[in-house]
């Protein structure tokens, strides 16, 4: 009986873990660089970040499922053509969606919902998760991996939105602390256009990444540290008792 | 029809509106295969074909056998497959005809299938309607030059990313931009280089 | 009706016998001179690019 809560704890703990990885640890823009195309391309303001990522859910998952689920089916001599074919009708599925139901969001799109079919991460996790393991370990990784997608081009679309517009997300503007007192502050004046157009993706992009870079680097220095520290402790420890061993082999013999 | 509007195209599809730094097609080949100017024309050579032929058999399969029926709606599904089994077809007949050539170009080849810029161009070619404004016949024409200037923008703007980052390689970067961090920093200085080119046409 | 499931058929058909019969024409390179088919054709940039840079600097 305890075994089996035991056991229970351990699998949610998987699965929690899986949920959780394509988030920080294994994140597919900034871990990766898994799907820069739509990364650069649709994420000049928060809302179009967020509805790409949100089709990329729905595709990631929902392909995942499918190439799990008929994983012992297709001889291993035409897994990707039809990893490639499977994929490619869920992308037509989700075209044919927004389209009817989203107008808005299709058309701020454009040519880059057909290319959720050449997104490195849906045939990546396609190949290397879903071909090897269970249906619902494939639809939760698949879930995990795009929500950690969409909070990458959230990221993305609010910094450049917020530097070219002053906007926080869907128009919104933060009321400025000093607007229309006594030096008339408005959004205007700090308006950066250049991040709203192509270079302002590479800029935003290569600048997170340097900052996830520097905190990664100065988490394992720490770690080296403590490590250093910890040998270093030992180390005089053994010492310590050497010397001890040492003096009371030396009083005994005098 | 003159040949100005060849000239606009290919000027328009290689500077103006080039693939990769201002449609954001084919970044990812763009930074995983820069690190040597060799490897960099290598593949350009091996997209800038697919990228050509593909996009006059996408074109002709989309206005004689999608637009007639009234199937356009799967044209997604058929562009990719008609590329990726254009490769397949290409990457046999190199096997076939030169190891030389198949052993410059081979490796790319696999990576081509899912390299954004070529699907993408595919897709523009019918977007912006050449086939209306031009007719079908001389539109294949246009759409066919407009996909060499992508091709040789491509081209361009891989190969001298390269070299940039052969140069960087040298240069005493901070620890935490080492890599791609200040190549997508040099990337985003080449897009602004070319937003001054806006206008030409 | 039945049009759009043919063309879509027969496209995955032709698709799928050319990658077959590529995969079975044998590569005048040696097998270590390639970087694994299925790796690079399911991820172009980190299989191919990215990681074997990485690897590279190690």
């Amino acid at each position: 009986m305890v075994q089996s809560t035991a056991k229970k704890k351990k699998a949610g703990n998987t699965y929690l873990t899986n949920f959780v990885k394509g988030f920080i640890r294994e994140n597919p823009i900034f871990v990766f660089l898994l799907g820069m195309c739509p990364a650069l391309a649709v994420t000049d303001s928060l809302e179009t970040g967020l509805g790409m990522g949100l089709l990329v859910v729905f595709v990631l998952t929902l392909s995942n499922i499918v190439v799990s689920l008929i994983k012992n089916l297709i001889p291993d001599e035409i897994r990707i053509p039809s990893y490639i074919v499977i994929i490619a009708t869920f992308v037509t599925i989700v075209e044919m969606l927004t389209e009817a139901f989203a107008p808005p969001l299709y058309e701020s799109l454009g040519i880059f919902i057909p290319l959720i079919v050449v997104n490195c991460l849906i045939m990546g996790r396609a190949t290397s998760f879903a071909s090897k393991n269970t249906v619902l370990m494939s639809a939760i990784d698949g879930l995990g991996m795009a929500l950690g997608f969409t909070v990458a081009l959230m990221l993305i679309g609010f910094s450049r939105e917020i530097l070219a517009t002053g906007a926080i997300g869907y128009g919104i503007y933060l009321p400025l602390p000093v607007e229309g007192s006594l030096f008339n502050l408005s959004y205007a004046l700090f308006n950066m256009e250049v991040f709203v157009g192509p270079a302002g993706g590479f800029l935003v992009i290569g600048i997170w990444l340097a900052v996830f870079n520097a905190i990664g680097q100065s988490k394992q220095r720490k770690k080296e540290e403590d490590r250093r520290r910890w040998i270093e402790k030992k180390k005089r420890e053994a010492a310590e008792r050497k010397r001890k061993k040492a003096m009371e082999s030396a009083g005994g013999s005098a | 029809m003159s040949m100005t509007v060849f000239f606009v195209a290919i000027v328009s599809a290689m500077l103006i509106n080039n693939v990769v730094l201002m449609r954001f097609l084919g970044v990812c080949p763009f930074l995983g295969v820069s690190k040597k100017s060799e490897t960099a024309l290598g593949m350009s050579a091996a997209v800038m074909f697919v990228m050509v032929v593909g996009s006059i058999l996408t074109y002709l399969i989309y206005y004689f056998v999608l637009e007639p029926n009234d199937i356009t709606y799967i044209s997604t599904i058929a562009f990719i497959l008609v590329i990726a089994s254009l490769v397949q077809f290409v990457e046999m007949f190199i096997k076939k005809i030169s190891k030389k050539l198949y052993k410059a170009l081979g490796i790319y080849l696999p990576l081509i299938v899912t390299n954004c810029a070529i699907l993408g161009v595919a897709e523009l070619n019918i977007r912006e309607g050449y086939a209306a404004d031009y007719g079908i016949g001389q539109g294949l024409l246009v759409a066919t030059t407009s996909a060499i200037g992508a091709a040789l923008g491509f081209a361009l703007v891989i190969f001298a990313f390269s070299s940039i980052r052969e140069r960087l390689d040298a240069a005493n970067v901070p620890k935490a931009w080492k890599g791609i961090p200040i190549s997508l920093i040099v990337a985003g200085i080449m897009a602004l280089a070319f937003l001054g080119l806006e206008g030409i046409v | 009706m039945m049009l759009p499931f043919l063309v879509v058929g027969l496209i995955v058909g032709i698709y799928i016998a050319s990658y077959v019969l590529n995969r079975r024409m044998e590569a005048p390179l040696e097998k270590h001179e390639m970087a694994s088919e299925e790796t690079c054709a399911s991820c172009t940039n980190y299989s191919c690019g990215i990681k074997q840079n990485m690897a590279e600097e190690r």
